[in-house]
């Protein structure tokens, strides 16, 4: 593994990351809820990168969240790393990478994880967590991470940089279709 | 056949992940094998970052706090003064009620909340989850707070440990839903159980007998029976609803909690767990013994 590994670039992103949501953003609260950096990042590795490197560096990003909460160790890492993978395929079935894709993808792909965070959770015997509320909680944590996705994105294309299958610089005319 | 094996291998790797979450999910499940350790030593290893980007965009969330809600405050003042007014005198009746709470505490061999060494702490975070009604103090196992410890502000009911490292700890607010407390009310001995339904919503009293006299205002304090996490005493909230449920002959009984949890800048651990709880059940007809405060468990 040399210095320009994607694992080694990954892993520092992460921990930088990590830097930022549990320090800089640690007080922030938007109605009471707090961003999911490390969760937004997951998603955007996986659309941007490899499905399965994204679903890895979802999976650490997952597991250094979990670190700071009393919920159960793993979850979030688990479907962090499930939604990324989920993401990352349907970009590559996509095929074209416009500007829109990636924070629509991250945005679509945080709802799924947080509704799926709970559903499971509910299973895991965590009482309180299907309750109207967390539509309100899935809408701001993707709505801050349709917001960081769009930075986020060049952070991860750097990380998967020479990865066999990941996704170039957006294509920028491939959205005027969209739009129009 | 390259093709195949070259789609097989995401999937794989996914597998894989998923396994792995699923090993660390049970493990922690199952008590951890050194996932509190590691839990606990990030967050002490993070708690100077926090304290000091807390420290630097203090000044300016103040500012913006202040600016945006001056007319608040100075109504939130006036309306402080006033009451600070008639809690002086409420003051000096409670002093002499809560010596009397304590006399007869003694005669029945309780122990008395007050008597409880505490831990004063400062809260330094709000909910780290978004799915938990949780704050963060600064103090952890090398102050002596464990696990399971119940916290209090003023007179009242907070929640209780669910989560310490050297330095820090987590509480559980009383309104998550997965805090549940045995209470009783005054004057009768009704007993009950109020479970969280969430933020800035009552809390929801069950399991209490349909004919208990459970009026708008009573206060519910903590029951302390046998195996209860909480010490007996602690004022937890004062009924706000009491409206019949349609069907059955039960009424949906709902309770605003005493303390504020809102606005937390200061918290007190009671040193106290079931496990510390002095031995006050003692058989009917022995002589009486005055019950001596409850003793802190040793540090591990």
């Amino acid at each position: 593994m040399t210095q320009d590994s994607p694992w080694i670039r990954g892993g520092v992103v992460v921990v930088l990351i990590l830097l930022v949501q549990e320090g800089l953003l640690h007080g922030m609260r938007i109605d009471g809820i707090r961003p999911e950096l490390l969760l937004g990042a997951g998603i955007v590795a996986g659309v941007v990168g490899t499905p399965e490197g994204g679903a890895v560096l979802a999976f650490v990003a997952g597991v250094a969240a979990d670190l700071f909460v009393a919920t159960p160790f793993g979850l979030t890492a688990l479907v962090a790393s499930i939604v990324a993978y989920g993401c990352g395929t349907v970009q590559q079935a996509m095929g074209v990478s416009n500007r829109w894709s990636v924070p629509l993808l991250t945005g679509a792909g945080t709802l799924i994880a947080v509704a799926a965070w709970a559903a499971l959770g509910t299973v895991l015997g965590l009482p309180g967590l299907l309750v109207p509320r967390l539509a309100v909680v899935a809408a701001i944590v993707a709505a801050g991470n349709v917001v960081v996705a769009v930075p986020l994105a060049p952070v991860m294309r750097w990380v998967f940089a020479g990865v066999p299958g990941a996704v170039s610089a957006p294509n920028v005319n491939a959205g005027r279709g969209f739009l129009a | 056949m390259a093709v195949s094996r070259r789609s097989a291998r995401p999937r794989f790797v996914l597998l894989i992940l998923v396994l792995l979450s699923v090993t660390l999910i049970t493990v922690d499940a199952r008590g951890g094998v050194g996932i509190p350790s590691v839990r606990g030593r990030t967050r002490d290893l993070f708690a100077p970052i926090q304290s000091a980007f807390a420290s630097a965009t203090q000044p300016i969330t103040d500012f913006f706090h202040g600016v945006f809600q001056y007319s608040q405050l100075s109504h939130d003042n006036a309306r402080l003064r006033a009451e600070n007014a008639g809690l002086r005198a409420q003051q000096i009746q409670a002093q002499y009620d809560e010596q009397q709470i304590k006399d007869l505490n003694d005669l029945l061999k309780l122990d008395y909340v007050g008597d409880i060494p505490t831990v004063a702490a400062r809260v330094v975070g709000g909910a780290e989850s978004n799915f938990q009604l949780t704050l963060v103090i600064d103090r952890g196992t090398a102050s002596g707070v464990l696990k399971g410890m119940p916290v209090v502000a003023g007179s009242g009911l907070v929640g209780r440990v669910i989560e310490t490292s050297a330095k820090q700890s987590t509480v559980l607010l009383l309104t998550d839903p997965a805090a549940s407390v045995g209470v009783q009310f005054a004057p009768a001995p009704t007993l009950a159980v109020v479970t969280g339904q969430g933020a800035n919503r009552p809390l929801d009293v069950s399991l209490i007998d349909p004919s208990a006299d459970v009026g708008i205002g009573t206060v519910a304090v903590t029951s302390g029976l046998t195996g209860s996490p909480y010490p007996r005493g602690i004022p937890v909230g004062k009924v706000s609803s009491s409206t019949p449920r349609p069907g059955v002959q039960a009424r949906r009984i709902g309770l605003d909690p005493v303390v504020d949890l809102g606005r937390l800048s200061y918290v007190d651990v009671l040193i106290w767990t079931p496990q510390t709880r002095p031995a006050t059940s003692a058989p009917s007809g022995s002589s009486p013994t005055v019950t001596s405060p409850p003793t802190t468990t040793p540090h591990p």
